[in-house]
């Protein structure tokens, strides 16, 4: 499950998603509630995802 | 999801790719992009069912996030009917799609001009930051060459440059008998270095001083952002003094190129190359457009331009349309894992056509 939508497994429940960043190591955490975000440290945070576009070549789904 | 604390972060990342750069968003974004249905119903004992419709719910949350990458954006080719290719023109053939972004270029092409129409004896410099690929050389270029024989143009890329070559490339500029157009790419090259803004500052007065009939467009990509470039230029040597010589209305950036500007650039190929070859196209399949938009083979003007050619030699004499297949050699893989990929989500794409008018 997508690190972001874990929350839609615990209906009602605050999740805390703590990592570190993949490029300093520092930590990032992101707190929330259903359709809540409760707080993203540091507010500057980004999510990064490749996108199909990139890897459609090598035969990814579309599905994606 | 790939968790960074920053956009300049992610960029770092080893795993970075630039052809996925809309995939960067905020991370309160990308939590409301994910509370849609097709993350939310994954235990519904119908979501398989319903996943096509969460799909495309999926989908018009990222276009609604405005920075869907082009492989979700077929709809805009759907929607498209009739393209002017002339009414997207910022001057020659440098075109941009998005209305924005070509009045803002268009108006900066007129400071420009204005400049080189008429002797003004105060600066005329500019500050260009345009993003990587947006084609800030190719943009100056064609503002020099509507200007005809009434104005010299030079380049001079300055990362190519050492002290010397510089200051002989700018005295040459200044010493032209008619008004020149002089672009100073990379403009923060030679990060290390005093000599770059040393050269070029009494250069960036000739024109106040009546010297010389110049425009000076110094101009580059880094630091993000036009902000960015800036602070990078404010912290050299003389650093301060080169932004002091630029009039603030003179500060202009060039936005990446989107979505919409591959169409255009896709649609002025094929139109090019058929006038090229005495074979004019008035249309173009809407699924082949899409693959030539989304396709990174097909990432530079010249792989695009011999693409282009080779595609409207396969269509029959007498026929003015460009279908998909005339995009590939017969029995090219590439036809067939491209279309397996795509036809779940555009299969309305097939058999429609764009109307092409210059």
């Amino acid at each position: 499950m997508e690190s972001l939508a874990v929350r839609w497994l615990f209906p009602g429940r605050e999740v805390a998603v703590t990592t570190p960043c993949l490029d300093c190591g520092e930590v990032v955490t992101v707190r929330m509630k259903d359709e809540d975000v409760i707080s993203v440290d540091p507010d500057t945070a980004v999510g990064y995802q490749i996108s199909p576009f990139v890897q459609w070549r090598e035969g990814s789904g579309a599905f994606n | 999801m790939n968790l960074f604390r920053s956009e300049e972060h992610a960029r770092r990342w080893p795993l970075y790719s630039s052809a996925a750069e809309d995939y960067i968003l905020p991370i309160s974004t990308w939590l409301e992009i994910f509370s849609g249905p097709l993350f939310r119903e994954r235990l519904s004992p119908d979501y398989f069912e319903k996943s096509g419709e969460y799909l495309a719910q999926y989908h018009a949350a990222l276009r609604d996030a405005g920075k869907a990458s082009p492989y979700w954006n077929y709809p805009l080719i759907a929607e498209l009917d009739t393209v002017r290719l002339s009414r997207y023109r910022v001057v020659g053939r440098y075109t941009r799609f998005e209305p924005a972004v070509l009045n803002e270029l268009k108006d900066a092409r007129n400071r420009v001009v204005a400049g080189l129409e008429r002797h003004s004896h105060h600066r005329e410099n500019h500050l260009l930051w345009a993003a990587p690929g947006s084609g800030k050389t190719f943009l100056i270029e064609q503002v020099a060459a509507s200007l005809g024989e009434s104005a010299d143009y030079r380049e001079i890329n300055l990362a190519k440059q050492d002290a010397p070559r510089f200051e002989q490339k700018l005295e040459a500029a200044v010493a032209s008998d008619r008004p020149v157009l002089c672009l100073v790419d990379e403009v923060d090259a030679h990060a290390g270095e005093k000599w770059p803004y040393e050269i070029l500052m009494p250069h960036l007065d000739a024109n106040a001083r009546g010297e010389a009939h110049i425009v000076i467009v110094l101009a580059g990509s880094s630091g993000f952002s036009l902000e960015g470039m800036k602070q990078r230029i404010a912290g050299r040597p003389k650093g301060a003094d080169v932004l002091s010589r630029i009039p603030n209305a003179n500060h202009f950036t060039i936005q990446p190129l989107g979505f919409g500007d591959r169409v255009l650039v896709a649609l002025s190929q094929l139109h090019e190359a058929g006038a090229a070859l005495g074979h004019e196209i008035q249309e173009v399949e809407k699924l082949g457009l899409y693959y030539i938009a989304v396709s990174d083979r097909l990432a530079s003007a010249r792989q695009l331009q011999e693409f282009a050619a080779a595609a409207v030699e396969r269509v029959p004499r007498g026929d003015d349309r460009v279908k998909y297949d005339h995009l590939f050699v017969p029995g090219d893989p590439e036809n067939k894992r491209f279309w397996i990929d795509v036809s779940n989500i555009a299969r309305d794409l097939v058999n429609s056509y764009v109307v092409l008018e210059a």
